[in-house]
């Protein structure tokens, strides 16, 4: 299907200044040429193939500082002669903080369901949980007093697993899948997922390559579309193309989007719409992986109950459709955009 | 009588726009009556024009004709972004993160995320339902419990994370000890092993922001990779020259300072305090005749 936005295209850019660039850089920018995506999802979800991650990010960084070096200004020390007012924003800072890297983890700590943290303040510690539904914090202890506690704590970090820290069991743990990162580049996480082979609950496995789109958020769905191809040639000709997963952590109460696409297709079947076929891709498999009967989900649901918005990880495997900036004339872009257009008003009223 | 009728085509729509103008509540909706009047003028001054014309020469007069409406301004904390859901404004919603990335830019689409999603609960029902750890446990190893925190090392680190300190970060590397040497009493045979380590100041690499955790929770083979050397050896600089990738964090550790010297020593709680203010009072009256 076709898609309209650009993965790494920047809109905004042109209503603010522009960040600063080398110029090799922004040469590689404006040439990447925009491949386009495919609607796999949703027909809201527009993905776009370009995955052009710079290698380094650390050019792009505002304000600019010495890119050799990786340490950061020191950041602002509070004085104890600062007033109150100055010290109760220290607990928004400190919620803020915590929050930007269970952000950076969710995004490119590999494929993880949640992270489990600590805010220290003297002698208080309070617990941090972080999935892409709810942001859960304790009451703080005084790890000094109430020292029992504060050994159950590391009780209970001990004897985590992987799982139960957060890594979906889906792919290999990180630091088991790929060589150790000293000396590689900044994009290696980028890619982690580039490589790994998943395996369906159909039996056949698949072997992820290049990244298409990836959404960088703490709450929602955190949508990653990969490509991947089948690693065992089969009788079925549309698995041995190209294919496109989608994984995404969806609400588990939400209909899932294979049966969305497959109504659509049907439905266009049936009325002859048959340049719809072109749009919505072929849904080769769809599966949720659920682990709300797992540790921490489990109890996550049983403690708040209606007010916890348990999710699944809901996986699809879909077939490559052509990039709709391989389309070279303007009627025919024009009659692919409008066709996206039709798309999306055919799924909504069919919902 | 024409004349009459094109007087009160200009005037009529005037005057009622200026009783809309009254009625209405907001600036803004104000503002684009009074425009609409111009307009309705403008519109009448061109067919007095266009009157005018079976006389004499059209005259060209800009400000005659109508003119485009100014740019709402957003009053929103943040701008969005080309590519933003517009209703939606969490941090999921920032596409541009690859540009903007600091703390601040992210700030608006956290404080939207904790402000709709954020829970608080109980340490034990935290202790309880995520960590799996029941409150029957420190009953039950209540003995194992002391051992640990009586230590000598135990209460060594405690000794020097309650010291008096001149700067935040002196405070790392004490409670990471503190904490690994705990877990190390604490875990298993085979289980998974984590330690936390000194990360601060050291970039973690692997994504477009640029955050530096105070304490980063990494596998153990991973600290003792290569020149890292351990966690005695991240404690002055963090990481120098191996910085973490955000796939190697597991977990992470965020200090705040407050008091820049704290007591090792146990407080009493409140109600043992009453207690013992009373017992001192009652034990001042029982002396009393004896004073006397």
């Amino acid at each position: 299907m076709l898609i309209n936005y650009s993965d790494h295209a920047e809109p905004s850019s042109i209503i603010r200044p522009p960040p600063i660039l080398k110029a090799s850089q922004t040469c590689k920018q404006t040439q990447s040429t925009n491949r386009c995506s495919k609607a796999t999802s949703a027909p809201s979800e527009c993905v776009s193939r370009a995955s052009a991650y710079p290698t380094r990010s650390s050019t792009k960084r505002v304000p600019p500082t010495d890119r050799n070096s990786d340490i950061l200004p020191r950041k602002r020390v509070k004085k104890s002669s600062e007033p109150s007012s100055v010290i109760s924003s220290v607990q928004d800072d400190l919620d803020l903080q915590c929050a930007s890297y269970a952000l950076e983890l969710l995004s490119h700590g590999s494929l993880r369901n949640h992270v489990i943290a600590a805010a220290i303040q003297d002698r208080t510690i309070e617990l941090l949980y972080y999935d892409r539904s709810i942001i859960v914090k304790s009451f703080p202890i005084d790890f000094v007093n109430d020292d029992s506690r504060f050994i159950a704590m590391l009780k209970g970090f001990a004897k985590l697993t992987p799982c139960q820290w957060g890594y979906e069991p889906l792919v290999k743990f990180p630091h088991i899948s790929r060589p150790p990162p000293l000396g590689a580049g900044l994009s290696i996480s980028l890619s982690i997922l580039q490589g790994q082979t998943i395996t369906l609950c159909n039996g056949k496995v698949l072997k992820l390559g290049t990244t298409v789109y990836h959404q960088h958020g703490l709450i929602g769905r955190g949508t990653w579309v990969v490509r991947a191809k089948v690693q065992k040639q089969s009788d079925d000709v549309a698995w041995d193309r190209d294919l496109i997963v989608k994984l995404s952590w969806s609400p588990k109460s939400r209909k899932s989007e294979d049966i969305i696409v497959n109504e659509a297709r049907s439905h266009a079947k049936a009325c002859g719409d048959l340049w719809v076929l072109n749009h919505l891709p072929n849904v080769l498999h769809a599966e949720d992986i659920d682990r709300t009967s797992e540790e921490p989900l489990k109890g996550l649901v049983e403690l708040l109950g209606d007010r916890y918005e348990p999710r699944v990880l809901r996986l699809l495997v879909l077939e490559e459709l052509t990039p709709i900036t391989e389309l070279a004339t303007a009627l025919c872009l024009a009659t692919a955009f409008r066709g996206i257009f039709d798309c999306r008003q055919l799924v909504f009223l069919l919902r | 009588m024409m004349r009459w009728i094109w007087l009160w085509q200009a005037i009529l729509p005037v005057l009622l726009a200026q009783w809309q103008i009254f009625k209405s509540r907001t600036v803004s909706r104000k503002l684009e009556i009074a425009r609409s009047i111009s307009f309705c003028v403008n519109r009448h001054q061109q067919r007095v024009l266009a009157a005018r014309t079976f006389t004499m020469s059209p005259v060209f007069e800009p400000s005659a004709l109508p003119s485009t409406p100014s740019r709402v301004v957003n009053n929103s904390t943040r701008t969005s972004s080309f590519q933003d859901t517009p209703w939606s404004k969490g941090s999921g919603s920032h596409s541009g993160f690859r540009n903007r990335h600091t703390q601040d830019d992210y700030k608006p689409y956290l404080k939207e995320d904790l402000r709709c999603s954020k829970a608080s609960i109980a340490f034990d029902e935290f202790l309880k339902h995520i960590l799996r750890v029941s409150p029957e446990w420190r009953l039950q190893e209540k003995s194992s419990i002391e051992k640990i925190v009586n230590s000598k090392r135990y209460q060594d680190m405690l000794q020097c994370y309650t010291s008096q300190i001149h700067h935040e970060t002196e405070r790392y590397h004490p409670f990471t000890e503190l904490v690994n040497h705990a877990m190390e009493q604490l875990r298993g045979q085979d289980e998974f092993v984590v330690s936390f380590c000194r990360n601060d100041p050291i970039i973690v690499k692997g994504s477009y922001a640029q955050r530096k955790p105070d304490s980063t929770g990494v596998e153990n083979d991973v600290v003792n990779e290569g020149e890292r050397g351990g966690v005695d050896n991240l404690s002055k600089e963090g990481p120098v020259g191996n910085a973490f990738f955000w796939t190697d964090v597991i977990s992470f550790l965020e200090f705040k300072v407050k008091l820049f010297i704290l007591s090792a020593e146990k407080t009493l709680p409140a109600s043992s305090m009453l207690c013992c203010c009373f017992l001192l009072l009652y034990a001042n009256q029982l002396l009393r005749p004896c004073r006397a």
